[in-house]
């Protein structure tokens, strides 16, 4: 019962704390979809298609770009405002092993201010129709970038998709909810449910925004809080029951935890990673 | 061994371990009051117990079932396991006793446990079926959500925002029963009053009072309700005639109250305009993790409120609604069904099987089929005294303890009185008026005030002590218990009751 008390009081928190935000919509008219010559290429096409009929866009296709800095100057040229790309780039896929992302992800993970599509495996046709319909994003308060990320990831999903909002439990939360517990003989889950709480509050207005964009377009929202290692949680999502495009912002501090996070994901993820 | 010798040497036993009780152990200073209880319980039953039963069962069954009261009451244990317990030695003494025998088809093991919890499963079937429902809908954000759509309307003014709690905590009370409801709506007082400065208290304490009114509003919204409304045979259309009105009767008399006691935290403090834009912007869509459920949760309890009402028309138990509604909720949520099964109120469950068995137990030895005898004496046969006095007696002792199981109690005197030839349809709903309103006066005789003051000293550090949640719901509930024996009296009088007994024709 206090666990429930906690979940409550962190959502009327989070509805009476929240500052009025809105999502607003991204608009996609160019994309750039480098080829590398690796086994990801069919895929990286046709994920680019599917986006181009989605947002009415132009797709660029190239496989003459071999460096970070020559993609960033073609996307410039192009006036992209998303670039798909394999990664790793220049091998295939099961080469490496996933050990490694290739300098040139790794350059424009670190340069670029276009959002960046990496593709990771080959991908079915099934897939790849499916995949704009589960879109997960993780956020966390100690991501700045968090609406970015979400504001792209509303763009995606049709009526009949679903985007599940992911709240990541961060250390600031933690200590929060300590706080909240402050030393008392409380049993686990009602210090988990303190940490849920904290995070709820803070996110409301994520939440809320989502929701209210959620009700205009038709898709579904979920919800889900966690605590455990942010990769494994992240990663539980996109294979069951259907693989989920993730969606995670960039921190703008490239050496900041939030960054390291998304780029870690990227390694460890097999299904593509929207970087905002 | 005549009756007399026993009587003797029982009451010697007791005021023996009475002397020593007092002056010797380290006991609290319950234990010779219990024994008090235990003496006069054996002084009285011994004396006039019919010749028919044996007196030895009736001592032995009695005191175990009040020892599981007292326990209950003093917090001694668990209620769950005091319960268990309780279960547990009154079948091994109607065994031992030869209280129940064998049947042809039917051991006395059987006739001892399984027929007794197979005779009150439907109360277990509502509790699971509604605990998953429930569950469900409160992850859904619905009841979040319409509780801050309530709170804005307010604008931000502490008088109406009191209006607008006690309203709400009689809407989420009657669908979601009284624990979830109150817990809803206590986290939504106390982060609110944090947010406009306003003392938590009088919204606090207008919860855990008009809880125990959102209980009476239907069937269904209170486990005591729904356990007296099955064992009385009552319809569930007859609640809107009978216990709604007094639900809103009692809970008008609670806020009048609690606002006059109160006035001087209703005051709003700060700028107007400012608190109604702060207020404004409350965003409800905060709340809700899952769009497409909030609808599903919307629909499925609506139709399991419709299968409520019909429940009886279509000869279906509500039990099998509750179900339905249980497994609808789960099928269509996504939620994994273990999450949500876990979350079934299992300790009052069991609390429920162990009352059950001792009350079904207690009940073989004859002894409440005495008791009920003697209140028809004690009221003349007057069927309206009757029913006074039980609404009196039950208004009372709920403040004390947990009005389940008084309620329980009563249940098969009630029956009794009505083999006895007393139409027990008025009593059935004086039992269900008053074992509900009678938890106001103290703030353990509720499940809901329990809660709240939990909830305010655990969030703001703010406690209502005894003598100032006495001096309100003591209050409250002497208004509430005038309006409830007159409001009985008034049906009783001009036969409103639904389903009653026409009053006898006068001979001429």
């Amino acid at each position: 019962m206090a666990e429930n008390m906690e979940e409550d009081l962190g959502l009327f928190e989070a509805a009476t704390h929240s500052r009025n935000l809105e999502l607003k919509a991204v608009p996609i008219g160019s994309l750039l979809v480098v080829a590398d010559g690796s086994n990801q290429d069919l895929t990286s096409r046709a994920i680019g298609q599917s986006i181009a009929r989605r947002f009415s866009a132009t797709m660029h296709e190239r496989s003459d770009l071999k460096s970070a800095a020559a993609i960033q100057d073609a996307a410039a040229q192009l006036s992209a405002d998303l670039i798909v790309v394999p990664a790793p780039f220049g091998e295939d896929i099961q080469l490496l092993h996933s050990q490694s992302l290739g300098s040139v992800v790794d350059a424009l993970l670190h340069e670029s201010s276009i959002p960046l599509l990496c593709v990771r495996e080959p991908l079915s046709e099934l897939q790849i129709q499916t995949l704009m319909k589960s879109i997960l994003v993780p956020v966390s308060k100690d991501n700045d970038t968090s609406e970015q990320a979400l504001s792209w990831a509303c763009s995606f999903p049709d009526a009949a998709g679903t985007l599940v909002l992911l709240e990541l439990a961060d250390q600031a939360a933690i200590s929060e909810a300590q706080q909240l517990v402050q030393g008392k003989s409380e049993p686990e889950s009602v210090r988990q449910a303190a940490v849920g709480r904290a995070m709820t509050a803070r996110l409301g207005a994520l939440v809320a925004a989502t929701q209210r964009r959620a009700s205009e377009h038709g898709f579904a929202v979920q919800v889900e809080f966690r605590m455990g290692k942010p990769i494994q949680e992240i990663l539980a999502w996109t294979t069951s029951p259907e693989l989920a495009l993730i969606v995670i912002a960039r921190h703008s501090d490239r050496t900041s935890a939030a960054f390291h996070l998304a780029a870690d994901l990227l390694l460890a993820s097999k299904g593509p990673v929207l970087l905002i | 061994m005549t009756l007399d010798t026993h009587k003797t040497s029982v009451l010697a036993f007791c005021r023996e371990w009475r002397v020593a009780g007092s002056s010797g152990l380290q006991e609290s200073a319950n234990f010779p009051t219990i024994l008090a209880m235990i003496e006069v319980l054996a002084a009285s039953t011994v004396s006039e117990a019919t010749a028919a039963k044996p007196v030895l069962p009736m001592i032995v069954l009695g005191t175990i079932m009040t020892l599981t009261y007292v326990a209950i009451a003093f917090d001694w244990l668990n209620k769950s396991l005091a319960a268990m317990l309780g279960a547990i030695l009154s079948v091994i003494a109607a065994l031992s006793m030869g209280v129940f025998v064998d049947e042809e088809g039917h051991s006395a093991y059987d006739r001892a446990v399984h027929d007794i919890i197979g005779h009150d499963i439907g109360v277990i079937g509502v509790i699971v079926g509604t605990s998953v429902l429930v569950e469900i809908a409160s992850r859904s954000g619905l009841f979040h959500f319409l509780a801050v759509k309530i709170v804005k309307l307010t604008g931000g003014d502490s008088r109406w925002l009191l209006v607008a709690i006690v309203v709400a905590t009689i809407l989420f009370v009657t669908f979601l029963t009284i624990a979830p409801g109150t817990m809803i709506m206590v986290s939504l007082a106390l982060v609110v009053t944090r947010e406009l400065k306003l003392d938590p208290k009088p919204y606090i304490v207008a919860i855990a009072i008009c809880a125990n009114s959102g209980a009476l509003m239907t069937f269904s919204s209170g486990i005591c309700t729904l356990m007296l409304g099955t064992a009385g045979r009552l319809a569930y259309s007859h609640f809107f005639v009978v216990s709604t009105p007094m639900a809103l009767i009692s809970a008008a008399i609670a806020y009048a109250f609690i606002r006059r006691f109160y006035r001087s935290s209703l005051i709003d403090t700060g700028d107007l305009t400012e608190r109604q834009q702060q207020v404004a912007a409350f965003d409800e869509w905060a709340l809700v993790k899952d769009r497409r459920l909030f609808y599903r949760c919307a629909l499925i309890l609506a139709a399991t409120i419709i299968g409520f009402a019909s429940a009886q028309r279509l000869g279906i138990g509500i039990d099998f609604v509750a179900f339905c509604g249980g497994t609808a909720a789960l099928l269509l949520s996504g939620i994994y069904p273990d999450e949500a099964i876990r979350k079934v109120n299992w300790s009052l469950i069991l609390f429920f099987v162990g009352l059950f068995i001792i009350i079904g137990a207690v009940q073989e030895t004859g002894l409440l089929d005495w008791q009920a005898k003697k209140m028809i004496e004690l009221s003349g046969g007057n069927s309206i005294i009757t029913m006074l006095l039980i609404a009196t007696f039950v208004l009372a002792l709920s403040g004390l303890m947990d009005n389940i199981p008084v309620a329980a109690t009563l249940i098969p005197i009630v029956r009794s009185m009505e083999s006895q030839g007393l139409d027990a349809t008025p009593l059935w709903w004086a039992l269900v008026l008053s074992a509900n309103l009678g938890g106001n006066s103290t703030p353990i005789g509720s499940v809901s005030s329990v809660i709240a003051l939990n909830g305010l000293e655990k969030e703001r550090q703010i406690r209502i002590g005894w003598g100032e949640f006495m001096k309100v719901g003591g209050t409250v509930l002497a208004l509430q218990s005038a309006a409830v024996l007159l409001y009985l009296y008034l049906f009783a009088t001009f036969n409103l009751f639904p389903g009653a007994a026409p009053p006898p024709v006068a001979g001429g």
